[in-house]
């Protein structure tokens, strides 16, 4: 296994074996590949970190104590 | 037709990483089944990477009155968070808050859910309701996505859904649906003429390839009725259709359709310059060996004109006498017909 597929697969992670049928792609197709999934996984994070945050405002204030508390256990944010 | 099936795979991939396809055409030449497995990775990693925030959201909706949950999905999670949220509702609720969220929105969400995550939860909703998203996916152009509810929904809600819709779209939905069974299913309670719409839309749009790559995921019986609108669309597209055909090789799986197929269309068919090489009828002879299909093969020779006919006298395969053999055998026909037909083209 190249040292490509190793960040490939820590970045989706699974064990490099999973990613055996990529072991034709040359580095750079990796690295692109790579950079892509990389892509994606922190677009959705960024959604969710925006996102919990955008739903805590439409939560009525009698329950938002709550809300806050099941959202962002331990008052961590994002 | 392994390339149009990478393709096709390539196209899912891009649309679950939220990027644009080219930027994926180096994945092409993999396997169809190499991308789907990498896709599987892939949606698995994007849908466990959050999934204690996801459970908390649904945690949130359950805490909540629906309207409220409703103007949370549509105002602050927006379709695509909404929908990692409702792979995780249990069916009833996932129901009542689909009654409460605008349809519009609803089809936009359904672009991001994973179908097999949310079977339980569409089966569940409201015939008209699942219609009306789907219509507006058709009239989006979202066939990657209608292709892959397909399996989904019953084949009565399929069928509502592309009542309608033109050819293009119907050969596009096909064409990304991921259960061969369910598009079967669809494609029997399809009338002839819309079969025909969709190989004049494979015409015009160049997409003998995608024509063919259908052939090839119905039963023989449906790969017939489809092969038999060929002869609505000019001698150019069948050409195209019958280069695309050879090109693949996929012969194994329109001959069988060809033994139902009425005379004229097959002698419409096969009389295209491109079977007027006489490797390309080596390789036709001997697939329908293979395939023990004698009375195809006759069929076929009778279709011919007298310029295919000349190809055929230089066939190797037919001037083979085991072969010839199994034709008079297996023909369905009495050998003195077989027999005279081969004589007179200098075979025998």
């Amino acid at each position: 296994m190249t040292e490509e597929i190793g960040r490939l697969a820590a970045t989706i992670g699974v064990p490099e074996t999973r990613l055996a049928q990529l072991t034709a792609c040359d580095g750079e197709e990796l690295r692109r590949l790579d950079e892509l999934i990389d892509g994606a996984l922190r677009a959705e994070d960024e959604a969710f970190d925006a996102g919990l945050e955008a739903a805590l405002r439409f939560v009525p204030r009698l329950v938002r104590g709550p809300a806050k508390a099941l959202l962002f256990p331990g008052g961590a944010r994002g | 037709m392994g390339d149009l099936a990478s393709r096709l795979e390539v196209a899912k991939l891009a649309r679950q990483l939220g990027v644009d396809q080219g930027g994926l055409a180096f994945l092409t030449d993999r396997s169809p089944a190499e991308l789907k497995d990498l896709r599987t990775v892939a949606a698995h990693a994007l849908f466990s990477r959050n999934e204690d925030r996801v459970t908390r959201l649904a945690a949130l909706s359950r805490m909540l009155p629906v309207p409220i949950t409703a103007k949370i999905a549509e105002h602050a999670l927006g379709p695509m968070l909404s929908a990692r949220v409702a792979a995780v509702l249990d069916p009833r609720e996932a129901a009542r808050l689909a009654g409460r969220l605008d349809p519009d929105f609803l089809a936009r969400l359904a672009v991001s859910l994973d179908p097999g995550r949310v079977a339980p939860i569409v089966r569940g909703l409201p015939d008209d309701l699942v219609v009306g998203v789907g219509r507006r996916l058709l009239r989006a152009g979202e066939h990657l996505t209608l292709g892959r509810f397909v399996s989904v929904v019953s084949v009565d809600v399929a069928l509502a859904v592309v009542e309608g819709a033109s050819g293009h779209d119907l050969l596009q939905v096909a064409l990304f649906t991921d259960e061969p069974s369910s598009l079967e299913a669809i494609v029997r309670r399809l009338p002839d003429d819309l079969l025909g719409e969709i190989i004049r839309a494979a015409d015009a749009d160049g997409a003998y390839d995608a024509a063919v790559g259908l052939l090839l995921s119905l039963s023989p019986e449906s790969c017939a009725r489809l092969v038999a609108q060929v002869g609505i669309v000019s001698a150019g597209a069948r050409e195209a259709i019958v280069e695309a055909v050879a090109e693949h090789d996929v012969w194994p799986a329109v001959l069988p359709a060809l033994h139902v197929v009425d005379a004229p269309v097959l002698a419409a068919l096969v009389n295209v310059p491109s079977t007027l090489d006489v490797a390309a009828v080596d390789r036709v002879v001997e697939h329908a060996r293979e395939l023990d299909l004698a009375p195809v093969l006759v069929q076929l020779v009778l279709g011919f004109d007298d310029d295919h006919l000349d190809v055929l006298r230089e066939s190797d395969r037919l001037r083979d006498p085991a072969l010839q053999e199994w034709l008079i055998t297996h023909a369905g026909v009495s050998g003195r017909l077989v027999i005279p037909v081969l004589e007179s083209l200098g075979l025998r």
